[in-house]
């Protein structure tokens, strides 16, 4: 009698328990967001529910996003997806935490670019993300200062030192004060900011960090093109063209220079047009492809992706939540066009959408064509992560000591990236 | 505190034979200790002791965060050192611990004789001070990278340019910025050494000035004589805090120079944090902190030894 | 007292010297705060420009200081008060009582101010994000995470301890005679006379438990929990809201320690000194 009791008891809870999540399917998202950029976000993921009846629990955080996953990882409570940096591919893969992604199962799939696609690649050449944005980065210039010293819009290196060596002497906003500068530089080691910002000047030199070769990778950093690019960023800081205290900044620092009028040149990437059409205005700033070092135009390429993590009770929820990322209803949704507020989309992957049709604007376009013509991606090695450190160290010891010997310190910062390919396992045998 | 609803222990022991009261009395005073200790127990164990514990556990694993983790014995012990940026670490830690506390022990030293006294005035100035005591580390960092902007117009710039100094690079300068930094942590804590040293100075027994000044004493001799004996105590507990809190330095130089510029001011704790927490290798910054903790009660005890062996 | 005229000069100018090192940068921070007009990178206003409370305003209701402030005064408030009670139970065993064992915990709890808090960040985490044996939930999310694990702090013991041993045996041997019980002492003899020391160990305490940033950080996964450090991080890593706004954000977060300061420093000033003077 109490058996049957019991077991009708438990039956029924069991019953609504599993009645409760076939109807009710909740899934977890993290992303890496401000206060206000969430918002983008929470406008993708409503008409996700909308559709599809799934409901969404979100959290974001601007700060400490990595810890986070970690922590969550060791107690077994991660997400179901986490939407951030494509770069992060290798690391997060390297800390097993999230599922390969296999392309067929991600409907609308072939609408996504192959150079997007290339992003959410792991070492092993397997896809590891679905990549839903994608962004190269450009030259911002404040107009009205080069206007009204009657430059032109620098083409080379050349151009770009003198026009910054204007914006430092001439007093470009014309307040008789010498408080311009020309270029402002993240330049600290936190979080291999250095690495990142020197790595568009490596690629116009014709160098770079890594050469892919058949047997894995050879560091790269000793060839005398990237001693050159080294040289050029180093005589900006040194020679005072950039703001000060560039080599202890942060992007949280550079945006801010170049906002306030501090100085007049900006490596950024589309994120921030809202803030910059804020301050100091559309009107006094202009948006150009990077100059050409001696190997010609390139800049950094990035994106966004979304990557599915383990210990996923319902993959099929989350598979289709990252194929409604990529449809382009989400798509539209995401580049949240006529808002200041950071797109989660900056360009689209999805073919279909042309982002100079939605966004009436010539800036879009020299990002779209960066994008496509001289983006460069982190090169894929498991784990870049402690390389970007490694190298963003590196970087901002030679950009720090203004008569110190780069080719030898650059030797020496080979030697230590040769060191982290070999801990991966990725270094061509042929390297000495 | 009421006591009133507190029950009297030996309540408890009434109608008991006198044998098993005894023996309960017995106990019970030796449980006493603890009974007033259970409650920081309960609290250490549950959220410092276990949790380290689990730390150490880590510093012999290669830490996995999905995967099974990966015992690897001493490894992380023995990396440690031959981590040679980790030694230039150690370098700069000592640097900043040695001239930070000898710094904020001087600075204190004449704010409290500048400031000694009860008038109104006095009293106002001692506790405006205090200000910066009471200010947390990250606003603070905050505060000296605006006023030692390496710009011609920072603060601390615009000054030196009146007395006909050119601008310095202060903090993005490799040689300057550790310096900086210790400049900074003398401002942070001399008021707060200072309070501690004017309740030394109010100690000392005003005859033996008196006995200096009709021995013929100079100021110097009656300082040296007279004063520094007398806050020796005083010292002793500024020199063990500042230890403590110097060697784990981090927030102070991680919201200011993120160690750099060229590394000049990487410290133990943004070693450990680069290497381990932002490229996620938990095992290897478990293992050096817990040589740290080690180093810390060493000296520590050492510290206790010296200060009963030379002063009672 | 008769001073002279140029030592009268010379202290002034010590005095004024001494106030604009210490206090002056606080000054400009307050009136970088009241200025409308925003300021390049490493410039802060001497005098307010065009001032305004807008910035306030904004910081605290647009940013949500409110909610973040709100989140902070229960933990601090709960967890101050918390760890005083605790602390000052554990000082008496440890300064008044003979014990087997009271060495090496003593040594312990002291080893737990050595070690790097972030260490233990990860273990934190798991112990709270556990399910709890006798409760059967977790404290994770809630602020029992953020309160709980402040309320042991080694330095508070330890500065009630050295305090509490400097009472004189006499004055308890002479309640005990009176029949005061363990209890009574501990209520009637010891706090009264260490009533500094209490202030001085609330104000530190208030500080260390308001300046908390890895801890809630580790311990809550919900905007709306966050206390005002880890509020203040996320708003300087937003790049749309200008350095103004920031420093009103962070004058508002300061503002609670300099109020509790000013209200306690007379016990906190006698409580150092006592303290001192024991060694």
């Amino acid at each position: 009698m109490k058996q049957i009791w019991v077991r009708t008891v438990l039956g029924g809870c069991l019953a609504a328990g599993l009645a409760a999540s076939a109807s009710a399917e909740t899934l977890t998202v993290w992303s890496r967001q401000t206060e206000k950029s969430s918002a983008v976000v929470d406008a993708v993921i409503k008409a996700f529910t909308d559709k599809t009846g799934i409901k969404v629990e979100t959290f974001y955080s601007s700060v400490d996003f990595e810890q986070r996953l970690a922590r969550a990882a060791a107690a077994r409570q991660l997400p179901n997806v986490v939407i951030n940096d494509a770069s992060q591919v290798g690391h997060m893969q390297k800390m097993g935490i999230i599922e390969q992604i296999d392309r067929d199962q991600i409907e609308g799939a072939d609408k996504v670019s192959d150079t997007a696609w290339k992003s959410a690649e792991g070492s092993d050449g397997n896809y590891y993300a679905v990549p839903i944005s994608a962004q190269a980065f450009a030259l911002f210039v404040r107009k009205d200062w080069r206007e009204a010293l009657g430059m032109e819009q620098p083409k080379t290196w050349e151009e770009m030192r003198a026009l910054a060596q204007a914006f430092t002497h001439d007093d470009p906003d014309g307040n008789g004060k010498d408080d311009t500068f020309g270029i402002s530089i993240p330049a600290s080691s936190t979080r291999g900011y250095a690495s990142w910002f020197m790595s568009h000047f490596l690629w116009q030199a014709g160098g770079g960090f890594v050469t892919k070769t058949e047997n894995g990778f050879l560091p790269a950093l000793d060839q005398p093109e990237n001693a050159q690019a080294v040289e050029f960023v180093r005589g900006l800081i040194c020679d005072g063209l950039s703001q000060p205290g560039a080599i202890n900044a942060t992007t949280a620092d550079s945006l801010p220079a170049f906002r306030s009028g501090q100085a007049g040149m900006l490596v950024d990437g589309p994120y921030d047009l809202g803030e910059i059409a804020k301050e100091p205005g559309l009107d006094k700033t202009e948006v150009i492809v990077l100059p050409a070092g001696p190997g010609g135009i390139a800049a950094l390429a990035e994106g966004t992706s979304a990557y599915m993590l383990k210990g996923n009770k319902d993959k099929d929820a989350a598979l289709q939540f990252m194929s409604f990322l990529i449809s382009p209803e989400a798509q539209e949704i995401g580049m949240n066009v006529g808002s200041e507020v950071t797109p989660l989309v900056r360009l689209p992957v999805n073919e279909d959408i042309d982002v100079l049709k939605m966004r009436n604007d010539p800036r879009w376009e020299v990002y779209q064509k960066t994008f496509q013509d001289y983006g460069h991606y982190m090169p894929s090695v498991p784990d870049w992560t402690p390389i970007r450190q490694m190298t963003g160290e590196g970087f901002n010891t030679i950009l720090a000591q203004c008569d110190g010997d780069i080719p030898a310190q650059l030797a020496g910062l080979n030697d230590q990236v040769a060191d982290a390919l070999r801990d991966q396992d990725v270094l061509d045998p042929s390297y000495n | 505190m009421s006591d009133a609803k507190v029950e009297d222990p030996r309540a408890n022991a009434q109608g008991r034979t006198p044998k098993r009261r005894r023996l309960s009395r017995k106990f019970g005073r030796s449980l006493v200790p603890w009974l007033y200790l259970l409650p920081a127990l309960v609290i250490f164990s549950w959220f410092k002791f276990y949790p380290m514990v689990l730390g150490f556990v880590m510093s012999f694993y290669d830490i996995q965060f999905y995967a099974p983790s990966e015992w690897v014995g001493l490894a992380n012990f023995s990396r440690a050192f031959h981590d040679t940026q980790l030694m230039v670490a150690i370098g700069h830690t000592a640097l900043y611990v040695i001239a930070e506390t000898f710094g904020a022990a001087i600075v204190a030293f004449f704010l409290a004789f500048a400031l000694e006294g009860q008038a109104r005035h006095i009293r106002f100035i001692r506790t405006a001070i205090f200000l910066p005591a009471i200010t947390s580390v990250a606003i603070i960092a905050e505060i000296w990278r605006i006023f030692f902007n390496s710009a011609q117009y920072g603060l601390v710039n615009s000054f030196l340019d009146l007395l006909g100094i050119p601008a310095q690079g202060f903090l993005t300068d490799p040689d300057q910025a550790l310096w900086v930094l210790i400049l900074m942590s003398i401002w942070k804590n001399a008021p707060y050494n200072m309070v501690i040293f004017l309740a030394g100075l109010v100690s000392i027994n005003r005859e033996l000035y008196d006995a200096a000044d009709v021995d013929g004493a100079s100021l110097w001799r009656k300082i040296w004589h007279v004063t520094l004996p007398g806050i020796v105590p005083a010292i002793s507990v500024v020199i063990m805090l500042s230890f403590i809190r110097g060697f784990r330095v981090f927030t102070e130089v991680y919201a200011t120079t993120g160690g750099g510029p060229a590394g000049s001011t990487s410290t133990i704790m943004t070693h450990i944090y680069k290497v381990g927490f932002e490229q996620i290798d938990y095992g290897y910054a478990s293992a050096v902190s817990f040589m740290l903790l080690a180093f810390t009660v060493a000296l520590t005890l050492l510290h206790t030894k010296i200060k009963s062996k030379f002063f009672g | 007292m008769k001073t002279s005229l140029p030592l009268r000069v010379a202290k002034f100018v010590v005095y004024a010297i001494i106030l604009l090192i210490f206090v002056g940068p606080f000054w400009s921070i307050v009136m970088t705060a009241i200025s409308g007009v925003s300021l390049k990178p490493g410039q802060l206003a001497l005098l307010p420009q065009s001032p305004t409370f807008d910035n306030f305003k904004v910081a605290f209701l647009d940013m949500r200081v409110w909610r973040y402030l709100l989140n902070s005064m229960v933990v601090v408030s709960f967890g101050t008060i918390a760890q005083v009670v605790v602390s000052a139970l554990a000082a008496y065993a440890l300064a008044r009582k003979k014990f087997r064992g009271a060495a090496i915990v003593s040594l312990l709890i002291l080893s737990t101010l050595m070690l790097p808090e972030e260490v233990i960040a990860i273990p934190l985490y798991l112990v709270t994000i556990k399910q709890l044996p006798v409760i059967d939930t977790s404290i994770y999310n809630t602020y029992f995470a953020m309160i709980l694990p402040v309320v042991g702090w080694a330095f508070s013991i330890f500065m009630l301890t050295e305090f509490m041993r400097a009472v004189p045996k006499e004055l308890e041997e002479a309640a005990r005679i009176d029949g005061a019980n363990d209890w009574q002492v501990f209520g009637h003899v010891i706090l009264p006379l260490i009533r500094p020391a209490l202030g001085t160990v609330l104000i530190f305490g208030f500080i260390m438990i308001w300046d908390q940033y890895l801890l809630p950080l580790v311990v809550i996964n919900d905007r709306d929990l966050e206390t005002l450090p880890v509020a203040l991080a996320s708003l300087r890593s937003d790049p749309s809201i200008t350095p103004n706004i920031i420093v009103a954000a962070t004058l508002i977060a300061m503002a609670p320690s300099v109020i509790v300061y000013l209200l306690l420093q007379k016990h906190f000033n006698r409580g150092l000194m006592a303290g001192a003077v024991k060694g």
